[in-house]
């Protein structure tokens, strides 16, 4: 419930802008509007803030382009995620050849920090495991996590965001892999030590 | 019951609590240009903030009064806390420079820039229109209009790269659209405010060239790329969303029926994904626009064609008098192919005058000769074979496609005594032969002066300035060599290690020495010989004094030399003494001044990968294997670069290619390899019996060898390894391969009689690599005294310099950090450089000895992540698994095992080291529970080592575990 009051009155904001016409405040509203909680996933699904960042871009830019040919067939934050699930999937591509060992080393330099720093205090490890449990995530994994849990998107919400063109993506299909992520993630969690 | 449902309800709930946790993602701080913008009013500097007009992404545009001149004005302002602008100031004060270099018409001037409180500002003239980006959206643009918006950045790019100014942004948001008609290109030198080491950021990924994708050195080519994407969205309107990052090269998706087809070829070209297929300058894509403008202008109005052909003859003669009129502008350059010419004196020595000729070139600041390998490539862009000889019409046909401005085409010929060189310049376009020069030389000795004053009135005629003629004058006998017999030798050298490896037995430095052999026998001071046979028995391992002795020779003569082919030689030299960063500094240099230069990228991609840079190099050994594709040497060090950083789909594309391409037995190896990488040890076998069978030669045998150690069939390896051909031969490789595989086997026994035999069998066999081995032989049967007493032996030699360098002592270093006694451990390892993977290994093992594995597991990660397949050092994935099971970090251990026996064997890595870390990974399986994978993994092991010596403390392991499965299960 919690979106609905933040979110309502940006898709009313956007509608309203561009109704008028005014295709730079509509973008500027949903981009300011659904723009934090999309940086934060891309941040969390992709690991790299200077990919994230450049995802970002690409979103931001990609929106702009495409918002007068939104026909307003998924909600606009749904069509939001789907612009930047899509970012997020060229950038990675590209930057994977671009970053590549920075990405590792940053990552393993993270790694290495969190393992050092890390102490005997229970709650500490804890933490620790979730991130090692999220950092065992692929992004599509983390995406589709947060998109049910964290945003509660419908099921044909999340096959909207995550089809790509000439890829659609069922929503039966999507339960059953959530089922299967979560029976993962338990298994893991019990194996070390999270969870009873 | 209730209890039992209160559990799993309690269970349930807590791990819905830890699905929420790792499903939730903290809304995150938007970057500033996001934020709200200056309030009209505001005051940056002496300019008054009017309105926002756009944010780009540095910054905000506003619209703004200049009180001073009352003229309205553009005003970037670059603002403080975003992601550049640290960086901004430094670029206000040195870009800006190079920015307002610029004076077009199709660029946005540049008035004035500064720093205010807000942040550092730029001042441009306020153009009235909109983006192109803007036009885009709303719909599609008459093809009219296409050409000529296309038409006008092109102009402005030419410009700009004319003044060395590169754009690395072209967007349709950086391309204004005058209300009063005509384009204007925004932002140029912008993207240069990310700097060299962020250039890829500086652009926006759908508009991007691959290499600058690649964070590679980029040039004018990749704003040429941008062009073509531009021109293909204007063709076939804007990318969908999503779709914007994924540009194709090649041909519009949806090209509108009615483009014409040379503009849809030229977009092609524009986005070709190698720089080299893409048209090399602004210039000519101006020019195939402005003729295609005209075909369909001239259809409605054929009359005025003759017209058009009259002014373009008066541009010919414009150009022609331009060429060798008066003299050039400073860095004015002249791109010149050099055809081969026709040698008719009956001496082969001059049967190369095109390259001889090239080499006389180089140091010249006006006439650039294309490289062959360049022109090799753009032959093969436009669909024709590389010419076997460059001949006239040849090399017109290739000057034309390259946008060279002139044919050099030389001849010899005798006359009694007389040796008569020639020289005929050519224009590409027409074939009129612009001018001809010729000198003569009163026998062979005399020809050098001749081509050097031959040479210099080439030169002068094609206008290059006095002063650079006095700076940089052409003296074969001093750049090169003065005996055109060894320079001939010089040259054959250098084809043959550049063309796919010939003959079974042969390596590089076997088939190709002797030419610079023979080159040096005939010139003992010839520099470059000297280098390249440095370069070749440094590529071999061969022993560092006799590298040194060439590079000596090499250097004594590098002051003589051109620029490009003296830093080579001192790159080359920093590398020898172990400073890389000196040696890629200068490499880096070199291609940053030509970008097509093979032999500098390859370097320069080389000396990163065997620093461990190997995501670094794979864009020096991708653009040199682009200007000449199958080169084995970059290929062999883009694969490993590949393998090693998990590119797969790059990999198993090269596998592919590899598989298409005519089999030699270097690309053969480099499939077996290929193959072992992508895990496919099974297939890695096939290939590597049929490159046997083909070739049967070392080389192939020992990747047999390995090949099969890397799939567990260490009977047959053992048996090929028997069967080696070179068993006679000096060094004793084949002997040490051998001795691997029996260690692998758990054979100690008849692998130390063999070791203790080594020195009586084997000539020219380093004594330090008995004592090395044994050290080994110790750690895999866990003897901790022999280990110590072996590596001491080690040190003492390595110390005393009995011909083995000092790498000799990373793996006893390592070992000793692994099993031997921390304390000697130390005193190895404190012998080992710093910084080097080798001596991070033995420091991580001890902080583990030491009681703190957590740190040296992290360490190990870190170090894993950054060289995960060390050359002289143990797999630090092997390290991670052996300090995970100490911890009973099972999970842990076992991936860093699977990560382990990805690595393609090498050195004795998989000596000991595999059937050990086969262990781990049983243990770490049942511990885990996962027995049926246990119970697999030791019967593997246990058929390994099926032939072990009784009491190999491992084999007792192995069935230890073994009992305890059989007796659980």
């Amino acid at each position: 419930m919690r979106y609905h009051r933040r979110v309502l009155p940006i898709e009313a904001k956007v509608a309203a802008s561009l109704a008028a016409g005014d295709l730079h405040a509509a973008a500027e509203e949903a981009i300011r509007g659904f723009g934090p909680k999309i940086l934060g996933l891309l941040r969390a699904s992709l690991r790299d803030e200077d990919v994230a960042a450049d995802a970002f871009s690409l979103f931001a830019e990609n929106l702009w382009r495409g918002l007068p040919g939104y026909r307003g067939d998924a909600s606009l934050r749904t069509w939001s995620y789907r612009v930047a699930w899509n970012a997020a999937l060229t950038v990675r591509g590209e930057g994977w050849r671009r970053l590549g060992r920075r990405l590792d080393t940053t990552h393993a330099g993270r790694l290495a920090e969190d393992v050092r720093t890390r102490t005997a205090v229970r709650v500490e490890r804890q933490l620790l495991a979730v991130r090692q449990l999220r950092e065992g995530l692929t992004a599509e994994e983390q995406v589709l996590l947060t998109l049910r849990l964290d945003q509660a998107l419908a099921w044909e919400e999340i096959a909207e965001v995550l089809s790509t063109e000439g890829h659609p993506v069922q929503p039966a299909a999507l339960r059953k892999r959530f089922e299967r992520l979560k029976d993962k993630l338990g298994a893991l969690a019990r194996a070390r030590g999270l969870l009873e | 019951m209730t209890e039992r449902t209160a559990d799993a309800g309690r269970r349930a709930s807590a791990l819905s609590r830890l699905l929420a946790e790792i499903a939730s993602v903290e809304e995150a701080e938007l970057p500033d240009r996001f934020a709200p913008g200056l309030p009209a009013g505001a005051a940056v500097g002496r300019f008054l903030v009017l309105r926002e007009i756009g944010r780009g992404g540095f910054g905000v545009v506003y619209e703004a009064l200049d009180p001073e001149l009352a003229r309205r004005v553009a005003l970037k302002v670059l603002r403080p806390g975003s992601r550049v602008a640290p960086r901004g100031e430094e670029w206000v004060r040195r870009e800006a420079e190079a920015v307002a270099r610029l004076n077009h018409p199709g660029i946005v001037t540049l008035h004035d820039f500064g720093r205010a409180d807000q942040g550092a500002y730029l001042v441009f003239e306020l153009l009235r229109g909109e983006t192109l980006a803007e036009r885009l959206a709303r719909g599609k643009v008459p093809l009219e209009e296409a050409l000529a918006i296309g038409g006008a950045i092109a102009a402005a790019l030419a410009h700009a790269h004319r003044a060395e100014v590169l754009h690395r942004d072209l967007k349709p948001a950086n391309v204004f659209l005058c209300a009063g008609g005509g384009a204007k290109v925004l932002d140029f030198g912008v993207a240069q405010l990310f700097g060299r080491g962020r250039e890829a950021s500086g652009g926006t990924p759908a508009y991007m060239a691959p290499e600058q994708r690649a964070g590679g050195p980029v040039d004018a080519r990749a704003d040429l790329y941008a062009l073509g994407v531009l021109l293909h969205e204007l063709l076939a309107g804007p990318l969908p969303p999503g779709e914007a990052g994924e540009a194709q090269p090649g041909l519009p998706r949806r090209p509108r029926a009615s483009s014409p087809p040379e503009l849809r070829q030229l977009v092609g070209s524009l986005t070709a994904a190698a720089p080299d297929a893409r048209p090399s300058s602004a210039g000519e894509v101006e020019a195939a626009l402005g003729r295609i403008a005209e075909s369909r202008a001239g259809r409605g109005r054929r009359g005025a064609l003759a017209g058009l052909a009259a002014l373009a003859l008066a541009a010919l003669a414009l150009a022609g008098w331009a060429l060798f009129g008066s003299r050039a502008e400073p860095r004015e350059r002249l791109p010149a192919v050099i055809a081969d010419g026709e040698n008719l004196t009956g001496d082969p020595d001059l049967d190369r005058m095109g390259d001889l000729l090239g080499l006389l070139l180089a140091p010249s600041r006006r006439v650039e000769p294309l490289a062959r390998g360049r022109l090799d490539a753009i032959a093969r862009r436009a669909g024709l074979p590389p010419p076997a000889r460059l001949d006239d019409a040849a090399g017109r046909k290739l000057a034309r496609l390259a946008g060279a401005g002139v044919l050099l085409v030389p001849s010899a010929r005798r006359d009694g005594e007389l040796i008569r060189v020639t020289l005929k310049a050519v224009s590409p376009d027409d074939g009129r032969t612009l001018f001809a020069i010729e000198e003569q030389a009163r026998g062979k000795p005399a020809l050098p002066a001749a081509l050097d004053r031959l040479m210099t009135a080439t030169r002068a005629r094609l206008r290059e300035r006095k002063e650079d003629l006095r700076d940089t004058p052409t003296r074969l006998a001093r750049m090169a060599t003065g005996d055109l017999t060894a320079f001939r030798h010089y040259l054959e050298g250098l084809d043959c290690a550049e063309h796919p490896s010939g003959g079974a037995l042969m390596t590089a430095l076997a088939r190709c020495g002797p030419h610079f052999d023979q080159a040096i026998a005939l010139d003992p001071e010839f520099a470059l010989a000297h280098y390249q046979l440095a370069t070749l028995l440094g590529a071999e391992g061969a022993v560092p004094a006799e590298v040194r002795a060439h590079m000596a020779a090499a250097l004594s003569g590098a002051d003589r030399l051109s620029r490009r082919d003296a830093t080579l030689i001192r790159a080359f030299q920093a590398h020898v003494e172990g400073r890389d960063d000196l040696a890629e500094a200068a490499y880096d240099q070199l291609v940053a001044a030509a970008p097509d230069d093979r032999e500098a990228l390859y370097q320069a991609g080389d000396v990163r990968f065997h620093r461990g840079e190997l995501a670094g190099a794979i864009p020096f050994f991708q653009k040199a294997l682009s200007l000449q594709p199958g080169a084995e040497w970059p290929l062999e060090h883009l694969m490993e670069c590949y393998a090693v950083t998990g590119r797969n789909r790059e990999l198993s594309a090269m596998a592919k290619e590899l598989r298409a391409l005519p089999s030699t037995p270097e690309r053969s190896r480099l499939l077996v390899r290929a193959l072992a990488w992508l895990g496919e040890p099974r297939q890695a076998v096939e290939q590597a019996r049929r490159a046997v069978a083909e070739e049967r030669g070392p080389a192939a045998e020992a990747d047999l060898c390995t090949a099969l150690l890397a799939a567990g069939e260490l009977a047959e390896a053992e048996a090929v390894a028997r069967r080696r051909s070179d068993f006679a031969a000096p060094g004793g490789r084949a002997w040490l391969t051998l001795i691997s595989v029996l260690m692998a086997e758990g054979r100690d026994r008849e692998a130390s009689r063999l070791l203790v035999e080594l020195p009586r069998r084997v000539d020219g066999l380093s004594p330090v690599l008995v004592p090395f081995f044994k050290a080994a032989l110790a750690t895999g049967a866990g003897d901790p005294a022999a280990l110590w007493r072996e590596s001491a032996r080690v040190v003492q030699l390595v110390q005393a310099g009995v011909g083995a360098d000092r790498s000799l002592l990373i793996a006893p270093a390592v070992q000793l950090a692994l099993r031997g006694e921390p304390a000697r451990a130390r005193e190895v390892s404190s012998l080992l450089p710093a910084g080097t993977t080798g001596r991070a290994e033995a420091e991580a093992l001890l902080r583990w000895r030491s009681g703190d594995a957590v740190g040296a597991a992290a360490a190990l990660v870190a170090l894993e992540s950054t060289d995960p397949w060390p050359e002289q050092a143990l797999a630090p994935a092997y390290l991670l698994a052996e300090v995970h099971a100490s911890q009973g970090e099972w999970r842990e251990a076992a991936a860093a095992v699977r990560r382990y026996q990805r690595l393609w064997p090498r050195g004795f890595v998989r000596s000991w080291v595999g059937p050990r870390a086969l262990y781990l990974s049983a243990l770490a399986h049942a511990r885990l529970g996962d027995r049926a994978t246990a119970r697999a993994e030791t019967a593997r092991l246990l058929g390994l080592l099926d032939r072990a010596d009784r009491g190999l403390p491992l084999l007792g392991d192995a069935r230890r575990l073994q009992r305890e499965l059989r007796h659980r299960g």
